[in-house]
């Protein structure tokens, strides 16, 4: 009796071990079919535009879940998986057709931009816990052996990816350029708090401090141009051909020619933008911190539409030919007629919607409090 | 009423007030989400009250609200308690800084459960209530003096040593300047990011250095930098009432000086809580004379109903000239006017007013024979009245929502002159002073500034009118100026103190008696007005043409058939407790208790469950349960409910042996307030009780029917360790009897008197007196010993059906504070208070044995104000009162002092 009692307690603990416990994020013997990275943005102009019309009528996927929740930023899909960082500092990875989890990797901190996925390797940025640093990781999906460097300070600015660099702007404004290897090429301090996450255009690296200053830095590590034209930008910076999109911190658009060197359009919400400002070469979309989603002529900066959503906007939406998906913190996803701002479809969530939405093959993807992925099919 | 974000609750009759404040809230809410970057998804219960004395009263928290509280937000139902003050202004103010609370409360948690760390943490209190007050409002009248104050007497405490002056309104204050400090400083968005790194580190000093990049020490110096930078120039055209007046008083807060001339001598009669208690002071004032006068009490306040409480903080006493006082305090359900004859010394009579609820600011007129106040009826309009004292009627001049306060008649009584926030045009809201002519009911501009001015005094020629305004910053003493034809022109500013005036009052035409606000305290000073010069001081001219519209307060559009609702009571979970326990005598047990109330808090269920059985047959027979309903909605309040407890018991208070017991019945018991100080309590319980004693072999039944009723009285007045001053009482009359099988019949008595003789400010003899009696068949036992009654003695080791005791202690201040500076962190104590005490006592059954005694001294320190520990050193009294014990007994153990 009491030698089956206890293999009966080692098969329970065993069977506790498989089923509950996460397996660490190991891709040997995955066989990816996609080449060349993937970032926050899609392109180092950030593009958050899909040229698609999709149903307005979404069906619901799957549902997954993850230890913490999510910031502002989104996941990523490369090849077949769904990459989720979230704030207890894990990155997981489900199968994007169906949610199921394949691996995690865990850490103790805060990861609170999305990762760069290059072949199998993906690179992260740590806040560490109950440290004044933060942590990049270089983390190989093959082995599970990462490279490892730590800097001061905190970091919630996107990663940017150009010409097959790695660029990281950290909190206190101190831009990093690695290689995929992990090796830090070089670093220049700018000496200015930075939230702003960095684009890439013209072998040049450009973002707006909390100064109001707008910075370029070439790829060789030169400021080539600083000039202060806001009292502060705080939101994502976009490329729109030649020009800057950039929000400052009062809730204003500025639209910058970078050529010329002068802003050729300002556009005032009224309210303070923490998120992207997404465009389709013809109109640029923006929503707003009390609740508001602006359309605007690329061309003049006159306002096309304006709506009112009630609740809070600090994700950046996606876009498509015939809607806008955003994300809106009062615990719902509009679905935005892009031609007149009206909304066509409310998905209401249980949660916080907390991350920008994640487009694929006809799937999106929100991150919802607390710690909640849902999938939606579109298409 | 049911709007987008927020579930309103409020009295019927105060509609057009709770859709303002509807608004108010709304705004709100949308400007919070946006400084927090966050949203609240739940509806967020917002309970008005029309006054503060209602408010005072509420049900959502036990106890009494004291006066100087103006809104609370609550844990427990995430509940938002706000009274109207009279002021749209303060309304808005307190809606804004309670719902601060709201969103950085659950910021912070949403913080914490997203980044999966610990969640039992919360910032420290300077920083919550710092950023309520620093995100609702701008920085004012009130913050500028404090921080004034604290600056320049050197009363300010850095941020690293912060925990000095926990509690006190000096901490909110600092924690208000500190985030203006760091929004100037360091930028705006690094408020939110103080609470968006929340979850990154556990000590919150940590998280400031991390988000702001420096140590605490090197922040420190900068924001002592920055205070002095601000606060050091005023030296150079302002001046501290050490300069130019002559200090008067030295203790307690003191306010509302008013003046009457006796024959040739100056009485100054005034409200203050110098001793603890709130009462009215006489005192007389020689101007010629070095000593400072020492007031006396002409009406003791807070111990009897008549004069249950006054009102502090607000301007609630006159004197007309034929020296009749008239005062204002709160007794039973709302505020009176008490009108008293100084030279006589005897009280004339006590006004009630039905319709109104809180009174203030009141004057007589020149005659006497008109007295004009300010009053908030049940709609919680604050307006002007006018009692005329001869005929006993009362005069309504206004009637609207804006804040009518601080009337005086004119010299003729034609007019009065009144200070009111219905000021409109470019400075629309401000506190100006306005005319309001009694024959054509015309209210006319005095005074138009950008500046809030009150309390208007004529001098005793009623050829200047003086007041106080707060142009530069704080409270000063400003003169009207007007052209040949008696036309307000401006204001020139008389005083230039660097903290407020409160109120004033003339003894000549050249001397006056402030109120005023230095070195954290409130006390009288005496100012010569000839001797400043005042000729050249600034002058701020009026411009009548800048006044515009009236302000029109916004009410939220609602759909009252939809959004407006009757309150129906829904029941939530209070809380739940359930525990497993294990004992050598008694074996496992376990339960579970649930508390569950209404939004408004008015009615309460209990919910009591557990078991003792030791083994699975027994589960039903050692069954407990209990449900308990508790009203109060009403002025009585009430309760009643069921139970049945079974099980193995050994009861102190009963036969030295264990017993099985299975009891069941129901009980009904009331409590009927007559005042704040006295009440009746009723109870009564039906219960039958089957008892198997386990060492023999026989049982008891009884159906026991058990009626109590008990007078309690009680209006002490506590310190940091127990009552000081006052008294307490409690007589209860008791009878037990079984109504089937006449097993139990007793009768309890309970006579339990406690007196605090005062000594000093914080030293008191405390007297006790006691005897509790269980007379008749199968009656308890009381018991005694230990710390609380029969110090020495060991506790509970004393039991009989009757018992006395008698205690005498001397309590008094031992050390006031003691800090402990530890390399990380300061740790502050606070009140350690001795004690020296005498004890005699005993309890016995049948026959009196002998008469037990103790004394000895102790030392007494409370604990974050929740509980006290009490240790004592002494020698018993043995051997009936003839013996002291050899060596000492030393005690140690919690609890208040009786």
């Amino acid at each position: 009796m009491g030698f089956l009692r206890r293999i009966l307690i080692i098969l329970t603990v065993l069977a506790l071990s498989l089923f509950s416990c996460s397996k660490p994020l190991i891709l040997q013997k995955y066989r990816f079919k996609k080449s060349g990275a993937v970032f926050f943005g899609k392109t180092p102009h950030r593009n958050f535009y899909v040229p698609e019309t999709i149903s307005d009528n979404p069906d619901s996927l799957w549902e997954a879940e993850t230890h913490g929740s999510y910031s502002n930023s989104s996941f990523i899909v490369y090849d077949s998986l769904l990459y989720a960082p979230d704030l207890s500092g894990r990155i997981y990875a489900f199968r994007k057709t169906n949610g199921k989890e394949i691996g995690v990797i865990k850490n103790k901190g805060e990861i609170a931009v999305a990762p760069v996925l290059k072949n199998k390797k993906i690179v992260f940025v740590l806040n560490e816990l109950k440290e004044r640093i933060f942590t990049v990781h270089f983390y190989s999906l093959n082995n599970g052996k990462e490279v490892v460097s730590e800097f001061n300070g905190s970091c919630r600015n996107e990663l940017l990816v150009l010409n097959d660099k790695i660029f990281l702007l950290s909190d206190n404004g101190v831009l990093y350029k690695f290689d995929f290897n992990g090796k830090k090429i070089w670093e220049i301090k700018t000496k200015t708090e930075s939230v702003s996450s960095p684009v890439g255009w013209n072998k040049q690296i450009l973002w707006g401090n909390l100064k109001g200053e707008i910075v370029s830095v070439s790829e060789k590590g030169k400021i080539t141009f600083r000039k202060k034209i806001s009292e502060g930008f705080e939101g994502g910076v976009v490329i729109v051909n030649n020009n800057l999109i950039i929000p400052t911190v009062d809730g204003t658009l500025i639209n910058y020619d970078l050529e010329n060197k002068r802003i050729a359009w300002k556009f005032e919400t009224g309210s303070g933008i923490k998120n992207f400002p997404v465009h389709n070469n013809k109109d640029i979309f923006t929503g707003t911190l009390n609740g508001k989603v602006f359309s605007v002529n690329l061309k003049t900066g006159k306002e096309n539409w304006r709506i009112s959503t009630g609740g809070l906007i600090n994700t950046t939406p996606l876009l498509f030919k015939n809607v806008l998906v955003q994300p809106n913190l009062f615990k719902r996803v509009d679905f935005i007629n892009v031609q007149n701002g009206k909304v066509i479809h409310t998905i209401n969530l249980e949660g916080r919607a907390k991350s920008s939405p994640c487009y694929d093959s006809g799937i999106i993807y929100f991150g919802i409090d607390y710690g909640e992925i849902l999938a939606y099919k579109v298409k | 009423m049911k709007t987008k974000h927020f579930n309103i609750y409020y009295y019927e009759g105060f509609d057009e007030i709770a859709e303002i404040g509807a608004k108010f809230a709304e705004e709100s809410y949308d400007i919070l989400k946006v400084k927090f970057n966050h949203v609240v998804t739940r509806k967020i219960p917002l309970i008005f009250y029309n006054t503060h004395i209602h408010f005072q009263q509420t049900n959502t928290l036990p106890g009494f609200i004291p006066e100087g509280v103006g809104g609370f937000f609550e844990f427990l139902k995430g509940r938002v308690v706000i009274p109207y003050l009279g002021s749209m202004e303060k309304f808005k103010h307190v809606i804004r800084h309670e719902l601060v609370h709201v969103f950085m409360s659950s910021k912070v948690s949403n913080v914490v459960r997203t980044h999966r760390v610990i969640s039992e943490r919360y910032p420290p209190l300077w920083f919550v209530e710092g950023l309520a007050e620093y995100w609702s409002y701008y920085w004012d009248t009130q913050a500028e003096m404090v921080m004034r104050d604290a600056v320049l007497n050197n009363i300010f405490v850095p941020i690293s040593e912060i925990n000095k002056i926990y509690g006190s309104f000096l901490l909110y204050k600092e924690g208000q300047n500190f985030l203006q400090f760091v929004s100037e400083t360091y930028g705006e968005e690094k408020i939110l990011q103080l609470m968006e790194n929340f979850w990154r580190f556990t000590k919150f000093n940590d998280i400031i250095e991390f988000t702001l990049g420096e140590s605490i020490g090197q922040i420190d110096e900068k924001w002592s930098y920055y205070l002095k930078k601000k606060y050091y120039p005023l030296y150079e055209k302002n001046y501290p009432y050490s300069i130019k007046t002559k200090k008067i008083t030295n203790e307690g807060f003191n306010f509302s000086p008013v003046h009457f001339k006796k024959d040739t001598t100056d009485y100054i009669y005034f409200i203050a809580n110098r001793t603890g208690y709130t009462s009215v002071y006489e005192l007389k004032y020689d101007t010629a004379s070095a000593e400072p006068p020492e007031p006396e009490v002409l009406i003791e306040g807070e111990r009897e109903e008549i004069f249950e409480s006054f009102h502090l903080l607000k301007p609630s006493i006159t004197v007309s000239g034929k020296g009749v006082l008239a005062f204002i305090n709160k007794s039973g359900k709302s505020d009176v006017i008490n009108f008293y004859s100084v030279t006589d010394k005897k009280l004339l009579k006590t006004k009630r007013f039905d319709n109104l609820i809180t009174i203030s600011a009141p004057s007589f007129s020149t005659h006497g024979d008109k007295l004009i106040f300010n009053a908030t009826d049940r709609k919680g309009f604050s307006d002007l009245y006018i009692y005329q004292l001869s005929n006993d009627q009362l005069v309504r001049l206004t009637n609207d929502y804006y804040d009518d306060t601080d009337p005086v008649f004119s010299q003729d009584g034609s007019s009065v002159i009144f200070s009111s926030d219905r000021t409109d045009g470019e400075y629309a809201g401000k506190y100006n002073l306005f005319e309001y002519n009694l024959s054509s009911h015309n209210i006319e501009y005095v005074t138009y500034a950008n500046a809030n001015c009150r309390n208007p005094v004529f001098s005793p020629d009623f050829k200047t009118l003086f007041f106080e305004s707060d142009y530069d910053g704080t409270n000063n003493i400003w003169k009207l100026e007007t052209d040949g034809n008696k036309i307000p022109i401006g204001m020139r500013q008389c005083t230039h103190f660097f903290t407020s005036v409160f109120d004033f009052t003339f003894l000549d035409k050249n001397k006056a008696i402030l109120s005023s606000f230095e070195k954290f305290s409130f006390q009288f000073y005496e100012l010569n007005l000839s001797e400043l010069k005042t000729d050249n001081n600034r002058f701020i001219s009026f411009d009548f043409r800048k006044t515009g519209d009236k302000w029109i307060a916004e009410r939220l559009k609602i759909n009252p058939e939809k959004q407006k609702l009757k309150y129906k009571r829904k029941y939530t979970l209070d809380y739940a407790v359930s525990q497993v326990a294990v004992d050598p005598v008694y074996g496992a047990r376990g339960g579970a208790i649930f508390a569950l109330s209404d939004l408004l808090g008015d009615d309460k269920y209990y919910f009591l469950i557990y078991n003792t059985a030791e083994v699975q047959s027994e589960i039903l027979d050692n069954f407990n349960v209990a449900l308990s309903r508790i009203n109060s909605s009403g002025r009585s309040n009430y309760g009643y409910g069921v139970f049945h407890f079974s099980g193995r018991r050994y009861d102190l208070r009963q036969s030295d042996e264990f017993f099985y017991e299975r009891v069941f019945g129901g009980y009904f018991s009331m409590i009927y307030p007559f005042s704040t100080f006295d009440r009746l309590e009723i109870s009564t319980s039906l219960a039958n009780s089957d008892r198997d004693l386990v060492t023999e072999l026989f049982a008891r039944k009884a159906l026991l029917l058990s009626n109590t009723l008990s007078y309690v009285h009680d209006n002490s007045l506590w310190g940091p360790t127990g009552p000081l001053d006052g008294s307490r009482y409690r007589v209860l009359l008791g009878y037990t009897t079984d109504i089937k099988f006449n097993n139990a019949n007793y009768y309890s008595f309970i006579a339990d008197f406690r007196q605090y003789f005062r000594l000093s400010y914080r030293s008191t003899i405390a007297v006790r007196a006691a005897i509790f009696i269980n007379e008749g068949k199968e009656a308890y036992r009381y018991i005694a010993g230990g710390s609380w009654d029969l110090r020495g003695w060991p506790r509970w080791s004393l039991r009989g059906k009757k018992l006395w005791l008698s205690s005498i202690e001397l309590r008094y201040p031992l050390i006031d504070r003691i800090y402990i500076k530890l390399p990380f962190i300061g740790i502050n104590f606070s009140s350690l208070r001795g004690a020296v005490y005498f004890d005699a006592g005993n309890a016995w059954d049948d026959v009196y044995t002998e008469t037990l005694g103790s004394l000895g001294v102790g030392v007494r320190f409370n604990l974050l104000g929740a509980v006290t520990f009490r240790y004592d050193v002494g020698k018993k009294i043995e051997h009936n009162f003839t013996k002291l014990q050899p060596g000492l007994f030393y005690q140690f153990f919690f609890g208040w002092d009786f």
